[in-house]
């Protein structure tokens, strides 16, 4: 019932939208994803089959022209599902929003609100999704203020953790590719504190003429007055086929629950992880990429390192094949990870791609080492605008002896400009 | 379970699979050709520049635009009132590029916003002053005024430094990506994207609006990115895979990685349908035989500490978890707190925060 009511809320809130969205818009993007896929799911040793049918849908409408309004948008992007076969989730109707919001940007641009479903993405909002209001304001073009207020979305297969949420950031911006803030975000969950976070974020180019950029972030849990999360990251673009980065975090795993959990009691460790990566354009056609990082943490110290190469092939370099490898090692376990990919196109519309992996586990996962799973996939732009494909993915896993899955998917995505608004 | 049964089981998956193949094929057309491409239109600017045909003589619809939708392009009548003839004699290809199929101007998505009302009057009606290189029968490369056009004039150094590029340009998805200096996309850009968008989001807004983050962050989405576009091979995404094998692994790895995207108890769900916590019909312990035991290889007091996320995940109840009838204060457990607890946790927060009393009754 719960769930009935909150698919028909969302797809009033989402129609609404979108039909403002269409009746004064200039400019409409949209696509639409048709998805059906057959698995086997396999629940407590019992192999059922799942068949979910999907309905993707994504709008942007933007250029509307209101008087006092610089710029506006309308997104809506949400999905339903209808599950043939064993559904998952026990209900054969599904869906929900990801986003819908509307976004206006007036007082030349010095003022911006943007209300609905949204992310909230800068400084301490680790990207949390909610309902309510932003609204910035920037007095001066290199400074300015956000504010936010709502309620945190239920995630998926989650339970509500919070039903309040205030925010705010001050900010500086210097320049195009720098910026710093100060951030503070509070959670309420039936009136306790589920999160009350603190945060400083920077990124700075400190000399113009040489290509590297620096950037920090560190957030603290006032209850706790701990350092819940903390990185520094420097990338240098030595030139534009070798760039080089070294970075440091730090995690405190326990400040990531919830503070009103009756688990946030019991920890208080930390995670470190230091490394980096280079990327190095070898040949016009060839890119090799690796990286490696020391992982420590209270039951030891860890190793996690990758490879990948890369090649163009072909004519007009349209082709496309490579190689990865990752080795993640822990005191406890790890793997050895091996993958092969190819992208060709067999004809001027038509792609076909495969992909196999194999996994080497150091201890037993459901008493076996090894997984392989291998996909392959055939795309046909058989229209303008207009995308259809078709997957196939065999595997042998350690909770699956052999599993045959099979998708199938139609794409199609529109951007036109609907007509003139005469002012 | 019986061949047929395995065989019945997979009926729908391939009814399922191959209807959606063959509904494209209709949609594709009978014949399965593409449309014609459009018609163009040919028209010489220069010849009728030197002719002394003014810009607005043909443009009129631009002197007052304020913006760049619709259509500025002159009607059919316009050509006609000096080139009537040649429609008259049928010879439709002194216009139309494909005579056979003659059609409108192709709709051109605009990339710009600008009133030319406030532009024209501004340079005399001297059109040239930004449209340096008009089309021509034979195609000359681009002829869309540069950038320094707009820039000899506005001040640009503010927008750019505010990161508000959308006042001019209706977006910058639609230019191809370039490795802009700092900016970067290559190499390890998954690792990489996030400490940027947290300090420079404007930047990426101007390419990248939220839906685009949603693939992946939103908490309500459909299916894990890959699953919905299992042709990017050479991308990089997290559970690309048998990622079911090595969950375990990953989230060992990393205690903040599965909490940053999903809810606490996403984890739960599939264990209770996997009979493996107390809330399955039929449960069976996930942990090893001396989990219990304090001091053993195995017990659960330091995996606890290393990794409360993993535990939280599935033994979360609130008051009614299951830690708190060894754990309670007087409980054989003992205490829970960490080292240094009470340092920012004074003893009266029992008084203030319910949580407490769930042990301190």
């Amino acid at each position: 019932m719960w769930l009935r009511d909150r698919v028909w809320r969302a797809a009033l809130v989402a129609g609404s939208l979108a039909g403002a969205a269409v009746a004064h818009a200039e400019t409409i993007e949209a696509s639409s994803t048709t998805l059906v896929s057959g698995r086997p799911d396999v629940r407590d040793g019992v192999v059922h089959t799942a068949v979910p049918v999907f309905e993707l849908v994504s709008v942007r409408a933007t250029d509307f022209h209101l008087p006092g309004v610089d710029d506006m948008s309308v997104v809506m992007s949400g999905w339903g599902a209808v599950a043939l076969g064993e559904p998952m989730e026990g209900n054969r109707g599904l869906g929900d929003l990801d986003l819908a919001f509307a976004e206006a940007k007036m007082l030349h641009r010095r003022v911006a609100a943007r209300l609905g479903r949204q992310l909230l993405v800068a400084g301490a909002g680790r990207n949390l999704a909610f309902d309510g209001l932003t609204l910035t304001v920037r007095p001066v073009r290199w400074a300015g203020v956000s504010v936010e207020g709502g309620a945190p979305v239920t995630p998926r297969f989650g339970t509500q953790r919070g039903d309040a949420l205030v925010a705010g950031r001050a900010f500086v911006k210097p320049a195009f590719d720098g910026e710093a803030g100060v951030s503070f975000l509070q959670v309420l969950d039936h009136g306790e504190i589920a999160r009350r976070d603190l945060a400083f974020d920077a990124r700075l180019v400190p000399v113009r003429s040489v290509p590297l950029a620096l950037s920090g972030f560190a957030l603290f849990s006032l209850p706790d007055q701990r350092l819940g999360e903390g990185d520094v990251t420097a990338t240098w673009q030595v030139e534009r086929r070798l760039e080089v980065s070294g970075d440091y975090r730090r995690t405190a795993p326990d400040l990531f629950l919830p503070r009103n959990s009756i688990f946030s009691v019991f920890s208080q460790e930390t995670r470190d992880e230091a490394g980096g990566y280079l990327y190095a354009k070898l040949k016009p056609w060839l890119r090799l990429q690796g990286d490696y990082h020391v992982i420590v943490d209270a039951s030891g110290t860890g190793q996690d390192a990758s490879a990948k190469v890369t090649g163009r092939f072909g004519p007009e370099a349209r082709d496309t094949a490579g190689l990865e490898s990752r080795r993640l090692t822990l005191t406890s376990s790890g793997y050895t990870m091996a993958r092969a990919f190819a992208v060709v196109r067999i004809a001027p519309l038509i792609v076909a791609t495969g992909d196999a992996s194999s996994f080497f586990f150091d201890a037993d996962v459901n008493g076996h080492r090894q997984s392989w799973v291998g996909a392959a996939t055939l795309a046909y732009d058989f229209r303008p605008r207009w995308r259809a494909v078709v997957t196939g993915v065999a595997s042998v896993t350690p909770f699956v002896e052999r599993s045959v899955e099979g998708m199938a998917k139609l794409v199609y995505q529109l951007s036109t400009q609907v007509r003139q608004v005469k002012q | 379970m019986s061949p047929h049964a395995k065989l019945r089981r997979w009926v729908p998956v391939l009814i399922a699979v191959a209807a959606l193949p063959l509904g494209c094929a209709r949609l594709a057309g009978r014949d399965g050709q593409h449309p014609i491409e459009n018609d163009q239109i040919r028209f010489p600017h220069a010849t009728h520049a030197r002719a002394g045909v003014a810009c607005l003589a043909c443009h009129e619809e631009i002197y007052d635009a304020k913006t760049m939708a619709g259509q500025f392009l002159p009607p059919e009548s316009k050509c006609l009132e000096c080139h009537k003839e040649k429609k008259a004699q049928g010879d439709c290809g002194f216009c139309h590029r494909d005579a056979a199929h003659p059609g409108p101007y192709p709709q051109v998505e605009r990339s710009l916003r600008i009133s030319h009302a406030s532009h024209i009057d501004l340079v005399k009606e001297d059109c040239s002053r930004c449209h340096q290189k008009l089309p021509e029968i034979v195609s000359t490369g681009p002829t869309v005024p540069p950038m320094s056009t707009c820039t000899s004039c506005h001040e640009h150094a503010v927008e750019m430094v505010a990161g508000q590029c959308s006042a001019c340009h209706v977006d910058l998805r639609r230019y191809p990506l370039q490795p802009v200096s700092l900016f970067s996309h290559q190499g390890d850009f998954v690792r990489e994207h996030g400490p940027m968008a947290r300090s420079a989001g404007e930047g990426c807004a101007e390419c990248h609006d939220q839906t685009f983050c949603a693939d992946c962050h939103a908490r309500t989405v459909a299916m894990p990115i890959e699953l919905k576009f299992p042709e990017r091979v050479t991308a990089d995404f997290i559970h690309r895979a048998d990622y079911l094998s090595r969950h375990a692994i990953e989230a060992r790895a990393d205690q903040t990685l599965c909490a940053r995207c999903h809810g606490q108890t996403f984890c739960d769900s599939c264990h209770t349908a996997e009979n493996l916590t107390p809330q399955s019909s039929n449960p069976r312990s996930p942990h090893p035989a001396d989990f219990s035991f304090p001091g053993s290889s195995n017990s659960h007091g330091p995996l606890a500490r290393r990794d409360i996320a993993s535990c939280a995940a599935c033994h979360d109840q609130g008051a009614k978890s299951i830690c708190i009838d060894c754990h309670k204060v007087g409980g054989v457990g003992g205490d829970p707190h960490p080292s240094g607890w009470t340092s920012h946790h004074p003893h009266d927060e029992i008084n203030r925060n319910p949580m407490c009393s769930s042990c301190h009754q």
